[in-house]
């Protein structure tokens, strides 16, 4: 079966203005030439530092905003091609659950008026009982009861609060979820309950998630594969579940190596010596992760090298990829 | 002599809505050169905790209700403010959460490095800007004179935060609270200022309390750890022992929230109900509505703190002695 999400050399490019007159001095490029497939009833992660294009890259699939190359193709549509009223009537499919539930939800409505909103928006003809049961239905199956839909967003806690977020995003029954970040501003305890309520949810409705986290331990955990972006680039594509062994690319081993494990007796060794991203304006032909990569070498400055496919089927854009070959790696290490 | 030693602390504030109490009968110690972390959820304590030890509460309509805070031998309860002055800055200093907001934007940053040294250390000018660069290197700040003429705007995060924590070193404090010093970081920056603070804590031998909601972070510094839910401290003591073998059941099923690299699916555990809020808090042990193991006497008794072995407090029934009867 064809995949559900095909994304193809999409790129998202913001101009950079400066001065008075705003003219354009140069370009962010938070999104550049990525391609990848999301599978149907497939969980892709995609991880990556703050500023790396992980939220663009979501509201460019949902074509919430326009991009500036590339296509995206939904079920076999491709979005660019469709007018407004046919984009509307395919987002029924399609639904995003944002990072911060208190910002989420409108203050003034009762959480009752927040989800009778995603009918009325998308024209859905029901009578008021049959709406009303809908939403108790809904409430019920993210864990909620009944009464809650009475409540204001203020009367509810931030857990419960993500939770009628994410009923918002079921209600319409889509094929496929976009949840960004949707832990993030919840406590430990809570972001365990959101992410095995998420797990059941995909089971129980057969939906298509693509997760966006900074944390690349809970991505590991929930997700089938991983996308792994640096500065608008893919940088790889893994399997999720292999381990701290896996990586190909450098940045993935330095995020790997940079998550604490909660237990003592596995303490990190961490360079103190600042190394930062950079941001995405005005990038040359180097590799993205050339200023930061231990191993570096002249070719790295010259050509960013492409994602490409290995023996093995994994991906990385990296002239020098770790593990794989062990020979070109032991070169890169005495290169330094 | 014990750098902190906080004994039953309990804080009142005044509100609106009437009189609540975040705080109820917390107990730890931290000796110099050492990190305690402190854990917790929202609305745990955690940084109310902060604020008695520093003295702020009485500018948040807080007081310190019960217990006693003492800094190297001195009780630090019911000091006058001007004596106060002398302290914060000197011998205890606060890093917040974002270094953005501890940070004036219309100021460079190494004037404002100099200017917490001058109102704390009679010293001269010269002597401040010598001392502030001596101190941005130790921190491992690149080109510490070109990063002392500049804005907070032209920093990135990480080095925005490290010269927060030079602010916080400025005049050679003992105690050094940090409130979620790496939170708003993204993970590779957080590593790196993580194990600053510890190599900073061991080269000036001060004491480090470290609060944060990550046990990853904990796990990697800390000396001691100290867990707190709902305004108690739940369990404290030695690191290794508390990760090791969590007594307590809120610690355990905090432990079992956190996902890690490779585990199986279905291996994460949640813990049912919500983190109670301030007016709330369950009567009894705080914890039992959520608690696996609770029993009937969970819903009356407090639970008080037990020792383990000789370094490892307990708030649970189930390790009191004298409650053998109902559990």
């Amino acid at each position: 079966m064809s995949p559900l999400v095909q994304v193809r050399h999409l790129c998202k490019h913001f101009p950079v203005t400066a001065g008075v007159l705003h003219r354009t001095v140069g370009l962010v490029r938070a999104v550049d030439d990525v391609s990848f497939d999301i599978g149907r009833g497939e969980i892709l992660g995609i991880v990556g530092e703050s500023g790396c294009g992980k939220s663009t890259l979501a509201r460019l699939i949902l074509r919430l905003i326009e991009p500036s190359g590339g296509q995206v193709h939904f079920d076999g549509q491709e979005l660019g091609l469709l007018g407004k009223g046919e984009l509307r009537h395919l987002r029924r499919k399609m639904q995003m659950v944002y990072q911060d539930p208190h910002s989420a939800l409108d203050p003034r409505n009762t959480i009752h008026r927040s989800l009778a909103e995603m009918y009325q928006i998308q024209r859905v003809k029901m009578t008021p009982e049959a709406l009303n049961d809908r939403i108790a239905e809904l409430l019920v199956m993210v864990g909620l009861k009944p009464e809650h839909g009475l409540a204001y967003p203020h009367q509810l806690s931030g857990g419960q609060k993500q939770r009628v977020v994410i009923a918002r995003a079921l209600a319409l029954s889509p094929a496929f979820v976009i949840l960004d970040e949707p832990t993030a501003a919840l406590d430990v305890s809570v972001q365990a309950q959101i992410t095995i309520l998420l797990q059941k949810l995909r089971q129980t409705f057969d939906m298509t998630y693509l997760f966006i986290s900074h944390d690349i331990a809970l991505v590991d955990y929930f997700c089938h594969r991983i996308i792994v972006m640096y500065l608008g680039r893919i940088v790889e594509i893994l399997p999720a579940g292999l381990g701290l062994d896996a990586p190909r690319h450098p940045y993935t081993r330095l995020l790997m190596d940079s998550v604490f494990i909660a237990d003592p007796e596995k303490r990190k060794t961490i360079s103190v010596v600042p190394g930062e991203a950079r941001n995405a304006i005005g990038l040359t032909k180097a590799c993205v992760f050339e200023s930061r990569c231990p191993y570096a070498r002249p070719l790295c400055r010259q050509a960013m090298p492409p994602l490409v496919e290995d023996a093995e089927g994994r991906f990385a854009a990296c002239h020098f990829p770790l593990g794989g070959n062990g020979e070109e790696q032991r070169m890169a290490r005495a290169g330094r | 002599m014990t750098l902190l030693q906080v004994d039953g602390l309990g804080v009142r504030f005044q509100t609106r809505e009437g009189v609540v109490e975040p705080l109820d009968d917390v107990s730890f110690a931290i000796e110099a050169g050492q990190i305690m972390g402190l854990v917790g959820e929202t609305g745990s304590g955690k940084s109310v905790t902060a604020q008695a030890i520093m003295g702020l509460l009485p500018y948040l309509n807080g007081e310190i209700c019960s217990g006693r805070i003492w800094l190297r031998g001195q009780d630090m309860r019911d000091l006058p403010e001007d004596r106060w002055r002398t302290i914060r800055g000197n011998q205890i200093s606060l890093i917040s959460q974002n270094p953005m907001t501890s940070l004036d934007p219309v100021y460079r940053v190494g004037h404002q490095i100099v200017e917490g040294m001058r109102l704390h250390l009679a010293i001269s000018a010269r002597e401040a800007h010598r001392r502030a660069i001596e101190l941005m290197a130790s921190l491992r700040i690149p080109d510490p004179e070109r990063v002392f003429q500049q804005y907070p705007h032209q920093l990135s995060g990480g080095l925005k935060q490290r010269i927060v924590i030079a602010m916080g070193l400025c005049a050679d404090p003992k105690l050094l609270i940090a409130d979620e010093p790496t939170t708003a970081l993204d993970v590779t920056v957080q590593a790196q200022i993580v194990t600053l603070f510890k190599e900073t804590t061991r080269k000036f031998g001060i004491g480090l309390l470290l609060i944060t909601h990550d046990l990853g972070v904990i796990a990697q510094i800390c000396d001691t750890v100290a867990v707190m839910y709902a305004g108690t401290i739940v369990e404290s003591g030695d690191v290794h022992s508390v990760f090791a073998r969590p007594r307590h059941p809120y610690t355990r099923a905090l432990l079992g929230c956190v996902p890690k690299l490779g585990m199986p699916e279905g291996a994460l555990s949640a813990i049912p109900g919500n983190v109670p809020s301030v007016r709330t808090f369950p009567t009894g042990c705080r914890f039992h509505p959520r608690c696996e193991e609770r029993r009937d006497c969970c819903q009356q008794a407090k639970p008080k703190m037990n020792l383990i072995g000789r370094e490892i407090w307990v708030g649970c029934l189930k390790y009191d002695s004298q409650r053998r009867d109902c559990w």
